[in-house]
């Protein structure tokens, strides 16, 4: 079964390769946003102050990351689900011995694969860059903490978008709801301005929501370096939103796929 | 001519049919217009809360500056988010054809084709900002007449770089995203031109002049004195046009169609 679900993320990731363009659009869908933000930031705290416990060299690489994990964990399953519930293309899935979640899943595996590889240059040369002129503290343990935040982030960011995408199954039109959800998880998981520089009161809620983990918490524990035991317990709620997400999914699953049977089946 | 005008009439009313059909959609079409103002106004605030000026540019006058990016970019979404990702596609998929034996101009017939009529709440809450953004600036007629050209030659500018955007997929298909780049990128047209220096002036004020966009229609209502962008973004949205009509007929030589 494992089989299966490997040649699909081999497919994904083949497709992707396959045209050049997506190498320039993907560096350039990384790169452009993390200039930009270079240059304003630059001109903001070019005098040594910090934003949000931030100095400039930190806010340059978080946007910097921000900007990679976009492309390492921000698949976008919803619009995909979307557009195969609505096209009648999900019937040539669910008529497959295979879960329809987990086609999915290794759908985005091989397709995030694909960016981490055409990403893997310029991200070496990046690492070495901020090692060798000592812009972060970086020990062999944040490396590994950083690593696995970035695969939960993928996993918590499926399971959303997933849940997400599944209202197609109600609505026929999501393009709007889409967005909106994008624009929201955008600003929440701190991909448009670190949370740390919003006001105390905006930042506790923000910490009590599951986008945090979506890019600010991996980010966070690269540049900020958080001790072991803040990163264990925000770990911890992470694995119990990806519980929680989980659960969900089955159930919309079960419902949607009823009701996806029922409409147009 | 008529026969034309009633064309672009059909398609603008079909257009307008699908907007209302799917109402969900458009409920949220409007809190996305809401959200889409908001962040970038919050940004600012936040980055105001520790410092004065960003590159010269105080809080109001990047709202007005916002307020500008937002209209036009409003304006222009409602024409082009849906049209784009379309022409893209039928280049992709050698479907073009179709549309290019239609009895009408293939970029008016994109431009017309697929209008989300809900995205035109941007421009008007854009409106809003503007107007509240310039209370306590004194505007002459020429500087408002100044303003709506530089409007227009932002509009110009804005659907010249999509548009060459989309039709590079003549030379370089691929299904990765690319409208999403686009999107990405015309953000910074709501930027101060002024924050670039060096490599980057050179880039994203005149290679990519999204800093042609919004910025001279914001600056001519603040800075009269500075009228001369104006003329810097006549010369750059003329040299935009023709690279449009260009661009377009070569990519059309180069397109063989579905038998490709």
């Amino acid at each position: 079964m494992l089989k299966t679900y490997r040649a699909v993320s081999k497919i994904s990731l083949k497709s992707i390769l396959a045209n050049k363009s997506s190498v320039v659009i993907l560096l350039l869908q990384a790169l452009v946003p993390s200039i930009v933000m270079f240059y304003l930031w630059s001109l903001i705290l070019n005098h040594g102050q910090t934003v949000g416990g931030f100095t400039k060299n930190q806010i340059v690489i978080y946007y910097i990351g921000v900007n990679f994990i976009n492309s390492f964990v921000w698949y976008a399953i919803d619009w995909e689900l979307n557009d195969d519930i609505h096209s009648g293309e999900l019937s040539n899935i669910i008529h497959r011995p295979i879960a329809i979640e987990k086609y999915y899943f290794a759908k985005m595996v091989g397709d995030r694969l694909a960016n981490l590889l055409l990403l893997a240059p310029i991200l070496i040369i990046g690492i070495l860059y901020i090692l060798v002129k000592n812009l972060l503290q970086i020990s062999l343990i944040v490396l590994l903490e950083f690593a696995f935040s970035i695969i939960m982030s993928a996993v918590l960011w499926f399971l959303f978008s997933y849940i997400i995408g599944s209202v197609a199954y109600w609505f026929d039109n999501l393009f709007f709801v889409l967005l909106v959800k994008e624009v929201l998880v955008n600003l929440l998981a701190g991909f448009y301005f670190p949370l740390e520089i919003l006001p105390p009161f905006l930042v506790k809620i923000t910490k009590c929501l599951p986008f945090q983990y979506f890019s600010s918490f991996p980010i966070d524990t690269l540049v900020k370096g958080l001790s072991l035991q803040s990163w264990l317990k925000n770990t911890g709620i992470e694995i119990a939103w990806a519980v929680i997400f989980y659960v969900i999914v089955q159930i919309v699953n079960r419902k949607g796929l009823q009701r996806y049977s029922d409409v147009m089946g | 001519m008529k026969n034309k005008f009633k064309l672009i009439g059909s398609l603008i009313k079909i257009a307008f049919l699908e907007t209302i059909s799917f109402r969900l959609d458009t409920v949220f079409g409007i809190i996305s217009s809401v959200l889409w103002l908001g962040i970038p106004i919050a940004f600012f605030k936040v980055i105001y809360l520790n410092v004065d000026t960003v590159g010269g540019w105080s809080f109001k006058e990047c709202l007005l500056l916002v307020g500008v990016y937002t209209m036009l970019d409003g304006f222009l979404m409602a024409f082009l988010v849906k049209s784009m990702p379309k022409m893209e596609a039928d280049i992709r998929e050698g479907t073009l054809d179709s549309v290019l034996l239609k009895p009408i101009n293939t970029k008016l017939f994109y431009f017309f084709s697929s209008i989300e009529f809900t995205q035109l709440i941007n421009s008007v809450l854009g409106l809003v900002v503007i107007i509240y953004a310039c209370q306590g600036i004194k505007i002459s007629l020429i500087q408002l007449v100044c303003f709506l050209f530089s409007c227009v030659l932002g509009c110009i500018l804005y659907y010249s770089l999509w548009y060459l955007w989309t039709v590079s997929a003549f030379w370089f298909p691929t299904n990765f995203g690319r409208n999403d780049l686009f999107l990405s990128m015309i953000q910074m047209s709501r930027y101060p031109a002024s924050i670039y220096c060096g490599l980057g002036n050179i880039i994203f004020n005149f290679i990519l002049p999204f800093g042609l966009v919004a910025c001279p229609a914001t600056i001519i209502l603040l800075r009269p004195e500075e009228w001369h962008i104006l003329l810097l973004q006549l010369l750059f949205a003329l040299i935009f046009v023709v690279l449009d009509h260009v661009i377009w007929n070569l990519g059309l030589k180069k397109y063989d169609g579905a038998g490709r």
